[in-house]
C-alpha cells in the first residue's frame, strides 16, 4: 500500500507539465546522441549539467536520466545499421542485429530491441521502487565507520569491473579523491592546495572538472581517432517492422531472460549496461538448442541484451538513490548534478525528498513509453541523423561546454581551466586510464574523508573499529575478494575477452 | 606521472598540520591519498618495466591546438565581444581543425549555432549575458 502511495506520489509529480516535457527532451536528446557514434550519454550530460542549474531538480534529474536510458535505445539503431556501436552498451547488439539487418530484417531487429528494451525497462523500473525504500531504511542504521567501508567497496567494485588497467584505475581514483579536497578543510576550515586563486576556495567546481574531462578531452581523442578512419555507410533498406510469429516465439524468452540478467547485475557498481548485455548474450548462446546460428542473425542474440542493458540502465539508479553512491561515470554526473541543487545524495533522499525519489521513478516509466512512441514510427529520421558528419558536431559540443560553465561562473578564467581539466583528461587517455574513476573519486571524495575522520574521532584513532563492526567487515571483505579476483588468471582473461569486443 | 602527483601533493601539503590519527588536521587524509598515489605510480613503473609498454598513440597537434586556440578564444572575447561574436568567432577557431576547409559551411554553422545559443540561453534561460560588445 505503501508502495502505490508512493508510486502515485511519484506520477502527479512525473506527469505535470514542465517534467513531461523536459522528459520528453531527454529522451530525444538521449535517442539523438545514443544514435550518434561519438557523442556518449557522459559527454551530454557533462554538457547539459550547467543548463540543469536553471531547472527544478526534479525536472533536472527527469531530463539528465531520460539522456541516460534514450541513448541506450538510441545506441541498438546504430549497432544495427551500421555495424558500430554508437553506445559502448549496445556493441554486443552489432554481432547479430547487423546481420539481420544485411538479411534484410533490419526492421524485425530494431522492433525487436524497441520491445525488450521497453520491457526490460519497465520492470527494472518496478524493481527500483519496490527495493528503494527497504535498502534505504537498512542503510539508515549505517554509523560513520560502514559509510566509510560501503564506499570503499564502491570505489573498488567500480575500478575492479570497469575496462582496462586495474592499476591506473586505481591510481585514477585516489586522484579524483585528492582533487575533491582541494579547498576549504570543512571541519577546520584550512585552505588546501588552493595556490591563492579564487575560485579553488570553494574546491573544484563539478560543472567545470566534468566538461573538461568529458565534454572536451572526448572531442579531443575522437577529433585524432576520426582523422585515421573514414565514415561507415548505413544500410537504409529497413524492410518490414513487425515480427513474424516465430520469431516473436523465439525472442520472447530471451527477452525475459535479459530482464533478469541486467536488472541484477546493474545494480553492481561500475558495471552498467556494457556488462549486462555481455553476460546476456552469452547466456542466450548457451541455452540456445542451435548456438551457430548466433553471430548469422540469430533474433535472440538482439533481444536478450537490448532488454538487459536498457534493465541495467534502471537499476544502476538504485545505489545512487539509496546509498548515495554513483556506481558508474553518468551516476556520478547525476549525483553531480543533485549537488548542483544543494541535494547530498544518500539514503535521505528517498525520506526527505519523496517529491524527487518517486517523481523520478514515474518519470522512468513514462520515459520508457515515450521511447516506444517516438522510436518505432520516427526511425526513418533516426537513420538520416546517423549521416551528420562530426565536423558539424564537434564544434557544437566544444560551444556547449563554454557557454555553459561561463553561464554558470562568469568568470573567463573557468573556460581556461575547464581546457586545462580537458587536456588532463585527453593526456590520461593516451596513457590508457579512463576519466570515470576519477570523477567517482572526485565525487565521493570530501564525504569519504568526512567518515574516515568521523570514525576515526570515535574510535579513537583505531583503525581496527572498521573490523568489529559486521556490516562493515562484509564491505571491506567484498572488497577484498575483488581484488584478489583481479589477480586470478581465468578473471583477467574474461576480462581481456570483454575489451576486445 | 602518479608519483609526480602525489608528490606535488605532498610537497605542497606539507604546511598541513596532520595530527594524529584520532584527531585529523587537515592534511591527514590528503597525505594519505597522496601516498597512496606515489606507490600505485611506482607499480605502474615496477610493471611497465617488467612488461614494457604499449607504445603511445601519436599525438595530432593540429587537434589539440586547435581546441586549445578555440576554447582561448571564447575566454578572451566573451567579456568584452559578448555572446553572439564570441560563439561565432569558437566555432570558426574549432572548424579550422578539419583537414579540408569549407568555407561556406564553417560560415553557416557559427552563425547558426551562435543564433541557437542566444536563444537558449539569452531568450529561453534568460541569463543576464553580454549579447553584442559594448
Amino acid at each position: 500500500m505503501d508502495l502505490i502511495d508512493n508510486l502515485w506520489l511519484g506520477f502527479t509529480v512525473a506527469v505535470s507539465w514542465v517534467n513531461l516535457l523536459f522528459c520528453l527532451i531527454g529522451v530525444l536528446v538521449g535517442t539523438l546522441i545514443g544514435v550518434l557514434p561519438g557523442l556518449g550519454p557522459v559527454t551530454t550530460i557533462a554538457m547539459l549539467l550547467p543548463i540543469t542549474y536553471y531547472l527544478e531538480p526534479v525536472t533536472a534529474l527527469i531530463m539528465l536520466a531520460g539522456i541516460f536510458y534514450g541513448s541506450q535505445y538510441g545506441g541498438s539503431t546504430t549497432s544495427i545499421l551500421l555495424n558500430m556501436p554508437g553506445e559502448a552498451s549496445s556493441v554486443v547488439t552489432c554481432l547479430d542485429g547487423h546481420q539481420m539487418a544485411r538479411n534484410g530484417r533490419a526492421g524485425a531487429a530494431l522492433a525487436v530491441s524497441a520491445i525488450g528494451s521497453f520491457i526490460g525497462g519497465t520492470v527494472a523500473t518496478l524493481i527500483v521502487a519496490g527495493a528503494a525504500i527497504y535498502i534505504a531504511d537498512f542503510v539508515k542504521t549505517f554509523t560513520s565507520v560502514e559509510y566509510f567501508s560501503l564506499m570503499v567497496f564502491g570505489l573498488v567494485a567500480a575500478v575492479v569491473l570497469a575496462s582496462g588497467s586495474v592499476l591506473n584505475a586505481i591510481g585514477m581514483v585516489l586522484l579524483g579523491l585528492f582533487l575533491g579536497m582541494v579547498g576549504t578543510d570543512l571541519s577546520t576550515g584550512a585552505q588546501r592546495y588552493v595556490f591563492g586563486v579564487p575560485m579553488l576556495a570553494d574546491g573544484i567546481d563539478f560543472v567545470i572538472l566534468a566538461t573538461g574531462m568529458f565534454g572536451v578531452a572526448e572531442v579531443l581523442a575522437n577529433l585524432e581517432r576520426r582523422i585515421r578512419s573514414g565514415q561507415p555507410t548505413a544500410i537504409r533498406n529497413v524492410g518490414r517492422a513487425g515480427l513474424t510469429r516465430a520469431e516473436w516465439r523465439q525472442s520472447a524468452p530471451a527477452i525475459w531472460r535479459g530482464t533478469l540478467i541486467g536488472s541484477a547485475l546493474g545494480v553492481l557498481p561500475g558495471s552498467g549496461g556494457m556488462l549486462s548485455a555481455f553476460a546476456s548474450y552469452t547466456l542466450e548462446k548457451k541455452v540456445a538448442k542451435d548456438p551457430s546460428r548466433f553471430g548469422k542473425g540469430a533474433i535472440e542474440g538482439v533481444a536478450g541484451p537490448e532488454s538487459a542493458n536498457n534493465a541495467g540502465s534502471q537499476t544502476a539508479f538504485i545505489p545512487l538513490l539509496t546509498m548515495g553512491l554513483p556506481s558508474n561515470a553518468t551516476m556520478a554526473m547525476m549525483a553531480g548534478a543533485m549537488m548542483i541543487h544543494g541535494i547530498v545524495p544518500s539514503s535521505k533522499v528517498v525520506t526527505d525528498q519523496p517529491e524527487l525519489f518517486w517523481g523520478l521513478i514515474a518519470s522512468m516509466w513514462i520515459g520508457n513509453v515515450l521511447l516506444l512512441i517516438i522510436n518505432l514510427p520516427l526511425i526513418g529520421i533516426w537513420i538520416r541523423i546517423l549521416e551528420v558528419p562530426y565536423r558539424l558536431l564537434y564544434p557544437t559540443v566544444l560551444l556547449l561546454c563554454c557557454i555553459g560553465v561561463y553561464s554558470l561562473t562568469n568568470s573567463p578564467q573557468s573556460i581556461l581551466f575547464m581546457l586545462g581539466f580537458g587536456v588532463m583528461g585527453w593526456m590520461f587517455l593516451k596513457f590508457g586510464c579512463e576519466p570515470a574513476p576519477l570523477v567517482l573519486g572526485f565525487v565521493l571524495g570530501s564525504r569519504v574523508e568526512e567518515n574516515l575522520r568521523r570514525a576515526m574521532l570515535v574510535s579513537g584513532g583505531d583503525p581496527w573499529v572498521f573490523l568489529q563492526r559486521p556490516i562493515s567487515v562484509v564491505f571491506l571483505v567484498c572488497a577484498g575478494l575483488l581484488l584478489l579476483l583481479v589477480v586470478l588468471p581465468s578473471f583477467s582473461r574474461s576480462r581481456a575477452a570483454l575489451k576486445e569486443a | 606521472m602518479f608519483i609526480c602527483f602525489g608528490a606535488l601533493g605532498l610537497w605542497f601539503g606539507r604546511g598541513l598540520a596532520a595530527g594524529s590519527a584520532q584527531e585529523m588536521g587537515p592534511g591527514y587524509a590528503p597525505a594519505l591519498v597522496c601516498w597512496g598515489m606515489v606507490l600505485i605510480g611506482v607499480a605502474v613503473l615496477v610493471r611497465s618495466v617488467l612488461r614494457g609498454t604499449d607504445p603511445i598513440d601519436a599525438v595530432s597537434p593540429r587537434a589539440v591546438l586547435g581546441i586549445v586556440a578555440a576554447l582561448g578564444v571564447f575566454a578572451a572575447t566573451i567579456g568584452t565581444l559578448g555572446l553572439v561574436l564570441a560563439s561565432m568567432l569558437t566555432v570558426a577557431v574549432a572548424c579550422l581543425i578539419e583537414p579540408k576547409l569549407r568555407w561556406k559551411e564553417v560560415a553557416l554553422l557559427s552563425v547558426g549555432l551562435s543564433a541557437a545559443a542566444l536563444a537558449l540561453f539569452v531568450f529561453v534561460l534568460r541569463i543576464p549575458f553580454r549579447i553584442w560588445p559594448i
